[in-house]
């Protein structure tokens, strides 16, 4: 029974990896670089790299709370919302912005931005059109060209497969901290195999984290059924008692005139203390049924929870000073959602996140490697006498090039399309979503012909410099550079340069290892051998 | 002349009907479980409403992903659908009968 029991598991987690790794990889390398989005979002505005970056200071908000109010009273009249955003670390600027109203049949109206200068009164209004690091986070679990809810699901059912396919590798793993400590280089699919191990195993309590708080973040979505029996399927009323200070209002229709908001701020001090305001938010300005919500800027409590202070629009009572009543449950659900957003984190912490993030990346891509290196092996007495590989093995193959080499490609189509797509064209944002998945279009044209490790060469050669360039990029196509922006301190400017050329060294490494790979014979005897063992029964076992 | 029995009984011994089964058993019965399940422990877990429901929907997903593993762990494909089946039914029974 016991071993029957391992033999599943080990089938279970060769299938489950595979039948969804691509998408996986997909998700996680979005997610991974979602950890930098307002750094990224930041680097895709050129615009912004000047004379806007500064620091809170509590002596200015009430004057800039008044300005905010002139400015978006002028320039944003009849919008959904007003958000008035102050400097924080993640996004070290200040700016004014608006949702207009949505168009028929869209669930959200059209973002503005406009961005203060720190040193003028002038406003930075003309932005180049940018999902930026936006595109990376809606990725990870919106996909694109379709509708939210169905991408939603399938990205959920991946993450399903994934929480499956940890569970059943950890089972099979036996020897978990032997193979943490054993790398055999240069030993073919056994070197896979280790490199396979040790990503996986190295950033295991990540990878579990990660995966279980992915399901928790849209759990309301997959797992209704609580709300169901506990509320009779009422999740506004659930909300409503989960989080008081979150519940939307609707526009009557009447106007009324908005209170001056800098007279909320001597209410505002009294529950706040000395924490700095992040975002003020109007909800439906303009209107008698108008909201003010204060949100304060939690720096690194891990539990950021993003209860707002709310006030009546129009005759400024406070409505709800976001205390909430204090619960494990709820407690441990932010918690779990904190750790998967790691808003929390400082940059030591965040540059963690990211090689984490990475190494998941890793384990996904020489999991299917791993794979797709034993069934050529299995297949390796019909390739000798000239047949075709089967099917199977031609699409994994071709998806392996084409995701697990083009991701990075892909990715740094997507900033050269931002930096070099003419300011003017129609459609600009979209056109940088479409240069992404152009890319990853053109590769898997080609790994439809030809899979061989020149092709993957080619592929991470041209990843590997256009990334390197990245810093040449921004200094050719900005007013700033790598150099300007360390003296000035724009870390995450020249972090994200260092960031890109670090990868881009890293892949053209990986070429180069490739061509030694090349050199040496390909498969083994013994290896060959534990080929024939049936269901993905392989090496993983046998040695275990 | 075909007899029913002896096309279907090949189907149903064959190694891809076992697995399309307990792929099947494992996406839609274990969801049922999960859902049946937190279902369940969102009005039995002696907490205030909001936090008992919260409480639930976090555990779903453990539920589901032993009930997984439970129908890629039993010997026989059917075992793994008259088990997820039989404690999803007491489960809705309990939820009707508290509820």
């Amino acid at each position: 029974m016991k071993e029957n029991f391992f033999r599943s598991m080990t089938w279970l987690h060769t299938w489950v990896g595979l039948l969804v790794c691509w998408v996986l990889l997909l998700i996680f390398f979005a997610g991974t670089l979602s950890y930098y989005r307002h750094d990224i979002s930041l680097w895709t505005k050129p615009e912004l790299h000047k004379n806007v970056i500064q620091s809170y200071d509590a002596s200015l908000i009430e004057p800039e709370l008044d300005k905010a109010q002139q400015y978006l009273s002028q320039h944003a009249e009849g919008a959904r919302d007003w958000r008035i955003s102050f400097p924080t670390d993640r996004k070290p600027y200040l700016s004014y912005s608006w949702q207009t109203q949505p168009e028929a049949g869209q669930r959200r109206g059209q973002f503005i931005e406009h961005v203060v200068q720190k040193d003028q009164e002038q406003l930075i209004t003309d932005v180049r059109q940018t999902k930026g690091g936006n595109f990376f986070y809606r990725l990870h679990f919106d996909l694109h060209y379709m509708p939210a809810k169905i991408a939603r699901w399938i990205v959920g059912f991946c993450t399903m497969f994934m929480l499956i396919a940890l569970i059943s590798g950890i089972v099979i793993h036996k020897r978990i901290f032997k193979d943490f400590f054993s790398f055999r280089r240069n030993k073919g699919s056994r070197s896979w195999l280790d490199a396979h191990n040790v990503s996986s195993v190295l950033a295991l309590p990540y990878h579990l984290m990660i995966t279980y708080t992915g399901l928790v973040t849209l759990m309301v979505m997959y797992m209704p059924w609580a709300v169901i029996t506990a509320y009779d399927g009422d999740s506004q009323a659930f909300r409503k008692e989960l989080r008081p200070s979150r519940v939307q209002v609707k526009p009557i229709g009447e106007t009324a005139d908005m209170v001056q908001l800098t007279s909320l701020l001597p209410q505002l001090q009294g529950i706040l203390g000395n924490l700095p305001i992040r975002q003020v938010v109007i909800n439906n300005p303009g209107d008698r049924n108008s909201r003010v919500n204060v949100y304060k800027d939690t720096g690194e409590t891990v539990t950021d929870r993003r209860t707002a202070i709310v006030f009546d629009a129009v005759d400024g009572k406070l409505l709800n000073s976001g205390v909430e009543p204090d619960s494990g449950a709820q407690n441990t659900h932010d918690t779990l959602i904190a750790l998967h957003t790691g808003r929390f984190s400082g940059p030591a912490l965040r540059l963690l996140f990211f090689i984490s993030g990475i190494m998941g990346c890793a384990m996904i891509a020489t999991g299917t490697l791993l794979w797709a290196n034993k069934i050529r092996q299995k297949q390796q007495k019909q390739l000798k006498q000239g047949n075709k590989a089967t099917f199977g093995l031609r699409l994994v193959e071709g998806l392996n090039l084409t995701f697990i080499a083009g991701l990075p490609l892909a990715a740094s189509a997507f900033f050269y399309a931002n930096r070099l797509l003419p300011l003017d064209m129609v459609n600009r944002a979209q056109w940088e979503a479409n240069s992404f998945f152009l890319v990853l279009a053109i590769l898997g044209v080609i790994a439809c012909f030809k899979r061989t490790l020149s092709v993957w060469r080619v592929v991470l050669a041209l990843s590997g410099l256009s990334l390197i360039a990245i810093p040449l990029l921004n200094a050719l196509t900005s007013d700033s550079n790598l150099l300007t922006n360390m003296s000035q301190g724009q870390w995450s400017l020249a972090g994200f340069d260092i960031i890109c050329s670090i990868i881009g060294l890293s892949l053209l490494y990986a070429r180069s290892k490739l061509s030694q790979r090349h050199k040496q014979p390909a498969i083994r005897q013994h290896d060959a051998s534990r080929a024939d063992l049936p269901l993905g029964r392989t090496a993983m076992n046998k040695e275990a | 002349m075909f007899s029913l029995n002896s096309n279907v009984k090949p189907l149903i011994d064959s190694q891809a009907f076992n697995i399309v089964s307990r792929l099947l058993a494992a996406i839609f019965a274990g969801y049922l479980v999960a859902a049946t399940g937190s279902g369940l422990l969102a009005i039995v877990i002696p907490l205030a409403p909001a936090q008992s429901t919260l409480t639930a929907m976090m555990l779903s997903f453990s539920i589901y992903a032993t009930a997984i593993i439970w129908v890629f762990s039993v010997r026989n494909h059917f075992v793994a659908w008259r088990d997820l089946l039989s404690l999803s039914s007491i489960f809705y029974l309990l939820i009707r009968l508290i509820n």
